[in-house]
């Protein structure tokens, strides 16, 4: 190999390097680090467990990745609507109760 | 000159002509995914007679079986039943639904990711299911009998009516344990030739728009291919078990992927072609509006509103003049971007803000980076402060909701605190999503007429609408369109045809193309300039200082109406 293809290639094989060390890393990191972090760390821990008996994913970047998320709004629904028709009952309740007319009740 | 070119992003300056139409990006992301969103409407609304039957048919049953003195089995039946109901289930989106599938999970076998084969299917938990099944099915029996015993004597019997609750509860019992069996046992698959599928009609979907853009289409096709490769094994180490529970998803190993790449052996040259970050952020965007439904802010009532939309667009201005007022931040963009993911709903906002006010992908890149690093911190500190300070789950839901970044870390955070917590967290957090769309399009808005502007100068309505990113008008019409549509099916209909329909076509999608736009990110980011932003540590200070007044504001703003205005909606959850 001549001197200048040497030259060129040298580089070369310090990028491949610094490819391999940075998967190296990243699966050093994500492998082992990462899970002894979370063996010593009671909240994270727990953390995790919560996350694996829901079936949730943290990463989730939308709610309609998360299927919790429309339950949760279906449940939500039904206790706004539950509330509100309580609050009415307790307003006409309250009308009769006064003998306001019916026709100057609120709706 | 037509166009100013810095550092890759590119403001338009020339002026709106009919020909943009089909030779500009923001338009070809319109129509990709309109296009997309047509197709999938009409499968799914091809349905739509058969699905309001079989909805009538159940929501007539759950309302005769609801008067009985106990839950029947045809009520259990017809509540499963219907929150079965899906316009995913329609066969040509089933197999629609099938080809645009990320490789699955995994822990401990990689492979798996991508194929099962049959060799895998263990005997012993085939016939584990089996059993399970038979109990099911005997239980099943059982309480058909008890009930027809109860119903013989028009359950006026207190005895018979509690021997047949006692049969209802115990065939659910088996049923679950039958259901908990089935998944057990693993079913074989091959997702390759799917993933080939999809790469190639993506790649023939986006040529097209290239094509009239003026681009060499067989060198962006190789260079797609490449790119989709990456995106390909991002999404199989996002799928791995413990990614999953770090939060460590699809995107993140997208950026990381093609930073490691960029930064050591270089972006290859054939590959480059195929680096479109902004063609593929904004197809995805427009894919993303669907999911910006105006009615589901009013999904937990007034309070919600409060908090989400109220709360968060003070938090966003507020954070946006401290860093250029206080902090003096060199990049306006970068300003923006910062407040908007940390005050909205994390990367999503990022990601929708980073477009309309045209940031550099760096500035997007750190944005997203900055989320990540404090979500990961406050998912696990939060729900602690909650349970030290003794709040109650509610309250602590709408805190969690309204303050940590990433959906699926709050999910995880309320889930961490309690049932309630969840439910209203993750509610809180779905009201805060809709607002994306009203975001983008005032930044995009704010950008046009006053920050492009030469100081001084009076922008016309016209010079702001060439100027205006158009794709965020595809953005928001595709939001509005479906919340109408939404609104005009009622909540049921809306469910089973848009969120669990049309939207579900929509999200496997753009998940597809952020990833594409992530990975092109990484592979055009250069480290040093990355570096430079992180100048003084302001993104870092402006971060901190933005969600200290998110966390204030949040929870008195909860407090007062949930505990104060609207006890009765607290009570009822």
């Amino acid at each position: 190999m001549s001197r200048s293809a040497a030259m060129t290639s040298r580089p070369r094989r310090h990028a491949w390097l610094r490819l391999v060390g940075c998967a190296l890393a990243l699966w050093g990191f994500f492998g082992f680090v990462g899970p002894w972090m979370v063996s010593v760390i009671p909240a994270w821990r727990q953390y995790c467990e919560v996350q694996e008996a829901h079936g949730l994913n943290s990463g989730a970047i939308f709610y309609t990745d998360v299927p919790v998320s429309l339950e949760a709004e279906r449940a939500n629904r039904a206790a706004v609507e539950a509330a509100m028709s309580r609050r009415r009952a307790a307003a006409r309740k309250g009308a009769d109760a006064q003998g306001v007319p019916h026709e100057v009740r609120a709706p | 000159m037509a166009n100013e070119t810095s550092n890759d992003v590119v403001v338009d300056r020339s002026e709106a002509k009919w020909s943009d139409l089909w030779l500009k990006e923001d338009y070809w992301a319109i129509w990709i995914g309109l296009f997309i969103l047509l197709v999938a409407t009409i499968i799914m609304f091809g349905e739509k007679a058969s699905f309001e039957e079989k909805l009538a048919s159940y929501n007539a049953t759950i309302q005769a079986e609801s008067a009985r003195p106990y839950k029947t089995l045809a009520l259990i039946q017809a509540q499963a039943g219907k929150k079965a109901l899906a316009g995913t289930s329609v066969p040509a989106a089933k197999t629609i639904m099938s080809y645009l599938a990320t490789p699955k999970g995994w822990k401990t076998n990689p492979v798996a990711s991508f194929v099962l084969g049959d060799s895998a299917v263990d005997p012993k938990a085939v016939e584990a299911s089996k059993a399970a099944k038979a109990a099911a099915d005997e239980a099943l029996a059982a309480a058909k009998a008890a009930e027809a015993e109860a119903a013989a004597a028009s359950f006026s019997d207190a005895d018979l009516n509690a021997t047949a609750e006692q049969a209802v509860a115990a065939w659910q019992d088996a049923d679950k344990a039958a259901k908990a069996a089935a998944g057990k046992v693993a079913k074989p698959y091959n997702l390759i030739p799917g993933l080939i599928v999809l790469g190639l009609v993506l790649a023939v979907l986006t040529a097209i728009g290239m094509k009239f853009m003026g681009a060499n289409v067989p060198k962006y096709m190789i260079g797609f291919v490449g790119v989709f490769v990456l995106c390909v094994l991002a999404n199989f180490l996002g799928g791995q078990g413990t990614m999953k529970t770090y939060g460590v998803n699809a995107e993140i190993w997208s950026i990381i992927i093609g930073l490691v790449i960029a930064n050591t052996v270089g972006t290859p040259d054939w590959m480059k072609p195929g680096v479109q970050v902004e063609y593929f952020i904004k197809t995805g965007l427009v894919l993303l509006g669907v999911d910006v439904l105006f009615n589901k802010i009013v999904a937990i009532g007034v309070p919600g509103i409060f908090v989400a939309w109220v709360v968060t667009p003070i938090v966003l201005i507020s954070t946006f003049i401290f860093g250029q007022k206080v902090l003096k931040m060199p990049s306006k963009s970068l300003n923006i971007v910062i407040s908007a993911d940390m005050s909205v709903c994390g990367t999503s906002a990022a990601i929708a803000t980073a477009a309309a006010a045209r940031a550099k992908k760096e500035e997007l890149t750190l944005a997203v980076g900055l989320s990540l690093t404090f979500t990961a911190i406050m998912m696990v500190a939060l729900p602690a402060l909650c349970k030290a300070l003794g709040l109650p789950e509610v309250l602590g839901g709408a805190w969690i909701g309204g303050t940590v970044d990433s959906t699926g870390a709050v999910a995880a955070a309320g889930a961490f605190l309690g049932p309630k917590a969840l439910q209203v967290a993750a509610t809180i957090k779905m009201i805060q999503n809709v607002l994306i769309g009203v975001t983008a399009f005032c930044v995009a808005l704010y950008w046009c007429a006053k920050v492009e502007n030469t100081s001084g100068q009076q922008v016309s309505a016209m010079e702001i609408w060439n100027r205006f990113p158009k794709f965020v008008i595809g953005f928001l019409g595709v939001s509005i369109i479906y919340s109408l549509i939404t609104s005009s099916l009622g909540s049921e209909m809306g469910n089973i045809l848009v969120s669990n329909g049309v939207g579900k076509v929509a999200n496997a999608l753009r998940g597809w193309f952020f990833a594409l736009a992530f990975v092109s990110i990484g592979l055009s980011t250069n480290f040093r300039e990355l570096a430079k932003y992180f100048k003084g540590g302001k993104p870092i200070i402006l971060y901190v200082c933005g969600q200290s007044l998110n966390l204030c504001l949040t929870l008195l703003m909860a407090y007062i109406m949930f505990y104060k205005v609207f006890p009765d909606i607290t009570a009822s959850i």
